[in-house]
């Protein structure tokens, strides 16, 4: 096509002849806007557009890195797959990840373990939100349905397989999964959305957001419930009412300051049926627990053009737990506060090198009078250095290292060394190392339970810190023509110091358990995700792990009839991971209006831990469809879709003791979603 | 020779002194703010619109307006009469350039997306011209207020491959940069921008040309003016800057070319420099 012969014409038309009909009617639009528009704005024809000074927006800590230079295999789970899976919540989504396990205790305590070997209180992994550490004491892990976070307010899910403290902090043993929400500029509006199911499947959520010259927030408001498995002998539903607030407010062209504030309240239910005590009633009645928890998060973020900048920021956490246990005691609870202060600061040194390094202060106070015997208090102190060094365009290193007082009186230096190579610009190799700490929650610390008549709990030895060495190699792989990208990695993860279940005498008849390093595992496998898009309408992601694990015992137990048991559990350690699992999610888009999806889970045979019996094989199918209406994001348009959870009615049962032992299956779940935009 | 300043800030100052750097010493420059009268002289040069605009409303002497956009140039001159002469070297790239920047920046684009207000007031044809040569085409989306950027972005940006930003200070500005770039991001959509400025804040490149620039053709035109006591045709910049942002384009897995291979790829395409 040739060019438009009449250089100095005055309007768009000057050239029409020379220009497709479709230019010609997006010019006449466009100059049709001109004609209602006499008077002349000289600040849109000024010099001014081009000596304008701006805030620097996509500075180091918001640029997310690709995945073919990152240290660490890591899956990016984005909104359209979170979308896309039909998930009503977050750990849900989880199962999108290789070798990831997740579980339901009950209806109401869903849990995610990384490499299996776990319990429901899965405590290898680091769980961060907006930086925000959610790994609680005093049991560790994360109670996921309490965590004032809803569900769309997620801008993407980073979980980085294998141990990551020299960028992620403490706690990372076996992985991290780094929850980013959306900005508070993402919206600008209002909107209802509103669900229905069966299960007593419901909620209600409203949002609202504005984004304005120096100040955006947004709001959410939600209230959601279910009644758990909906299973007569347990009492596992739930109610949670939940408003998080994120805004940020910009003081000038380089610093702003990032303010968060959630606050959740739930009842669960609590009680099994099934259990009955010889002297009558129930010995886990039917009641309700009462939890809250809140959070405010503040990040002032300084960042320069020449590509420095510094992030400081604080948050507190408190979380309640009430449990009205009438039988037993009158009232179980507890109540745990964290404070933590950090610094970060991003310097790079020229194109090739850019060095991270910054130091948290934590306070974390535990108050649970029937665990410990009088209020809990940890001070820990990290400092990380974290250098990205790029020797050619086509190798590149990361180095870094973590030191950690974890204020029980033990300082460890987790380091990490990985080296990317681009075979080609769209083939990378990837080799890495790195070691990593866990250290004792303060229950297998500090737990002191020996009023109980039956399984106290009392620590009397000192226990270290768990430790892992992690191998691996990986691959990535852009085929562009072919619509096809693969990450695949075989791993090798150490782990010794494993802590373990100790019975002892105290006094008496009665064993009083207390906590050692007892076990060594050592994780083999191979995990991969192979994504394919073809045309612009479909879009596959197929996830596949294979696993191993061998158990050695390494510690001395204190009572030597408690040795064959510790053997035991050696002997059946292969079971703790399930042998194959994986996961495909397939998107469809039939029209412009219209999407499918639907998920396929695949789960081999699994003991978890502390569940009597395993998990036998699952399969389960999840599909959704959705029909959107009106302009996007203007005011009247929305969508409304449709969700089924186990659509073929897959007898798989889940991890809980209970609903095996009854012969319960997770049942089909479906609802029904409208939102609708204001 | 009278040197009309539009302002006092960085980008003048950065024009003087280049200008006065690159000059003979026997031409004399007396330097005036836009205020008040011109005063007859061999050549006025004005630097920016408003001095442009001060210029133009005291016609005694030929002008030269530099580092002032096409369009504003246009709308000021064009159809007026200018006894003594007038001409321009402007501070925008032309759309040729830029869209041949574009391409050797991102070869593989297919839908060049375009924000545009009500006041817009560009000739936009050879956009659509040259993005059409490259085998593109160019989604463009009104924005009719503020308020409605948001909408407006999600629904370009969802349709583009590359978001092209233009001189239009009601859509592209400091507070509402934030917004675009982190929107544009979200949707893994690069930004081209206008000037350092825009890479600073997060575009990932952008192709200008700076005021030191401009100030070493407008030497030349003038020492010219001096030796035929004539004024050429208004004109481009001859020489441009590109900042390409290599963070944000890691960020995006995006593989940018060097600038010399993004120069070499513009040469072919009759982009580059003239």
């Amino acid at each position: 096509m040739g060019r438009c012969l009449h250089k100095k014409a005055k309007t768009i038309f000057g050239c029409e002849s020379m220009i497709p009909f479709l230019y010609r009617l997006l010019a006449a639009i466009i100059y049709a806007s001109l004609l209602g528009q006499p008077s002349w704005a000289i600040d849109a024809s000024g010099e001014q557009s081009y000596f304008e000074e701006f805030p620097v927006v996509l500075s180091a800590s918001r640029l997310k890195q690709p995945q073919s230079e990152a240290p660490s295999a890591m899956t990016v789970i984005d909104r359209e797959m979170i979308v896309a899976s039909g998930a009503r919540n977050v750990v849900d989504i989880l199962r999108l990840v290789p070798g990831m396990y997740v579980g339901y205790d009950s209806g109401n305590v869903p849990f995610a373990s990384y490499h299996g070997a776990t319990d429901q209180y899965a405590r290898r992994m680091q769980v961060l939100i907006d930086g925000r550490t959610v790994y609680l004491p005093p049991v560790g892990g994360v109670d996921w349905l309490d965590i004032p976070l809803h569900i769309g307010d997620i801008e993407r899910i980073e979980v980085i397989r294998g141990p990551a403290a020299a960028s992620h902090g403490a706690n990372s043993l076996q992985g991290v999964i780094s929850i980013i929400t959306r900005d508070a500029v993402s919206m600008n509006g209002a909107s209802v959305a509103l669900t229905q199911g069966n299960g007593g499947i419901s909620e209600v959520t409203g949002r609202l957001g504005q984004s304005g010259d120096d100040l955006d927030y947004r709001l959410t408001l939600s209230n959601r419930s279910d009644h758990g498995y909906d299973l007569k002998i347990i009492n596992d539903g739930s109610r949670t009412s939940q408003l998080n607030l994120r805004s940020n407010y910009r003081l000038n062209s380089q610093d702003s300051i990032d303010f968060q504030l959630g606050y959740s309240d739930g009842i669960r239910g609590a009680g099994n049926m099934a259990r009955f005590n010889p002297a009558g009633g129930f010995t886990e009645p039917p009641r309700e627990i009462k939890t809250v928890s809140d959070y405010l998060q503040i990040d002032w973020l300084h960042a320069l053009s020449d590509g420095n900048e510094f992030k400081l920021n604080y948050y507190h956490i408190s979380r309640s737990y009430l449990d009205n246990m009438p039988v037993v005691i009158d009232k179980q609870g507890y109540q745990i506060h964290r404070h933590e202060l950090g610094l970060q600061h991003t310097l790079p040194q020229g194109e090739h090198n850019r060095l991270v390094w910054g130091a948290n202060v934590r306070h974390d106070t535990a108050d649970d009078p029937l665990t410990f015997r009088s209020p809990q208090a940890l001070n820990v102190f990290q400092v990380f250095v974290h250098d990205e060094m790029r020797f050619s365009p086509s190798l590149l290193a990361n180095l870094g290292a973590m030191y950690e007082d974890d204020g029980m009186g033990h300082r460890n230096w987790s380091p990490r060394a990985t080296l990317n190579y681009h075979v080609t610009p769209e083939h990378t190799i990837r080799a890495g190392a790195s070691m990593a700490y866990r250290s004792p929650v303060m229950f297998e610390q500090y737990a002191d339970t020996s009023y109980l008549v039956s399984r106290p709990f009392k620590n009397v030895r000192s226990v270290n810190p768990e430790k892992i060495v992690s191998k691996e190699i990986g691959y990535l792989g852009e085929f562009k023509e072919a619509g096809i990208s693969l990450d695949a990695r075989i791993y090798q993860d150490r782990i010794s110091d494993y802590i373990f279940l100790d019975p002892y005498v105290a006094a008496g008849p009665v064993l009083t358990f207390g906590f050692a390093n007892l076990l060594a595992e050592s994780h083999e496998g191979f995990e991969s995700t192979l994504k394919f898009r073809w045309g612009e309408r479909s879009n596959l992601v197929f996830n596949y792990a294979h696993q191993r694990v061998n158990c050695a015992a390494t510690g001395i137990m204190t009572l030597a009839a408690f040795i064959p048991r510790l053997q035991a559990y050696v002997n059946q350690c292969s079971l703790l991971v399930p042998a194959d699992s994986g996961s495909i999610l397939l998107t469809q888009q039939l029209t412009p209006r219209l999407q499918f999806s639907t998920g396929y889970y695949h789960q081999e045979k699994v003991q978890v831990l502390d569940a009597q019996w395993p998990q036998n094989l699952m399969r389960r199918v999840d599909m959704r469809m959705a029909y959107t209406f009106g302009h996007q994001g203007e005011p009247g348009s929305g969508d409304i879709s449709f969700v089924v959870q186990n659509a073929f009615q897959d007898n798989y049962t889940e991890y809980s003791n209970v609903p095996q032992k009854a012969g319960f299956v997770f049942n089909r779940r479906f609802y029904l979603n409208a939102t609708l935009e204001l | 020779m009278t040197l009309l300043l539009g302002d006092s800030s960085a980008p003048y100052q950065a024009f003087t002194e280049t200008l006065r750097q690159r000059l003979p010493a026997s031409i004399r420059l007396s330097v005036r703010e836009p205020n008040g009268s011109v005063g007859a002289s061999d050549l006025v040069v004005a630097v920016g619109m408003k001095a442009a605009e001060s210029a133009a409303s005291d016609p005694r002497s030929p002008i030269l307006a530099v580092m002032v956009p096409k369009s504003g140039y246009d709308s000021l001159f064009l159809g007026q009469k200018m006894p003594q002469g007038i001409s321009a070297i402007y501070l925008d790239q032309p759309w040729e350039r830029q869209v041949d920047f574009l391409y050797a920046v991102l070869p593989d684009v297919e839908r060049v997306g375009l924000l545009y207000s009500p006041e817009t007031r560009l000739e936009i044809s050879p956009l659509l011209n040259s993005v059409a040569n490259h085998g593109g085409s160019v989604v463009a989306q009104s924005v009719q207020s503020a308020e409605r950027l948001f909408s407006s972005l999600e629904r370009v940006l969802s349709g583009s491959d590359v978001l092209l930003a233009i001189p239009d200070s009601r859509i592209y500005n400091a507070t509402s940069i934030r917004n675009i770039l982190l929107t544009s991001y979200r949707h893994e959509v690069p930004l081209i921008g206008l000037s350092q400025g825009y890479v600073n804040a997060g575009a990932l490149a952008a192709i200008f040309t700076l005021p030191e620039q401009i100030a070493e053709q407008t030497a030349k035109q003038i020492v010219a003016f001096e030796q035929r006591r004539g004024l050429a045709a208004p004109s481009y910049p001859e020489h441009f800057t590109i900042s390409l942002n290599n963070q944000v384009a890691r960020s995006l897995e995006i593989r940018l070319p060097s600038e010399s291979d993004i120069r070499k790829r513009m040469r072919n395409t009759g982009g580059a420099e003239r």
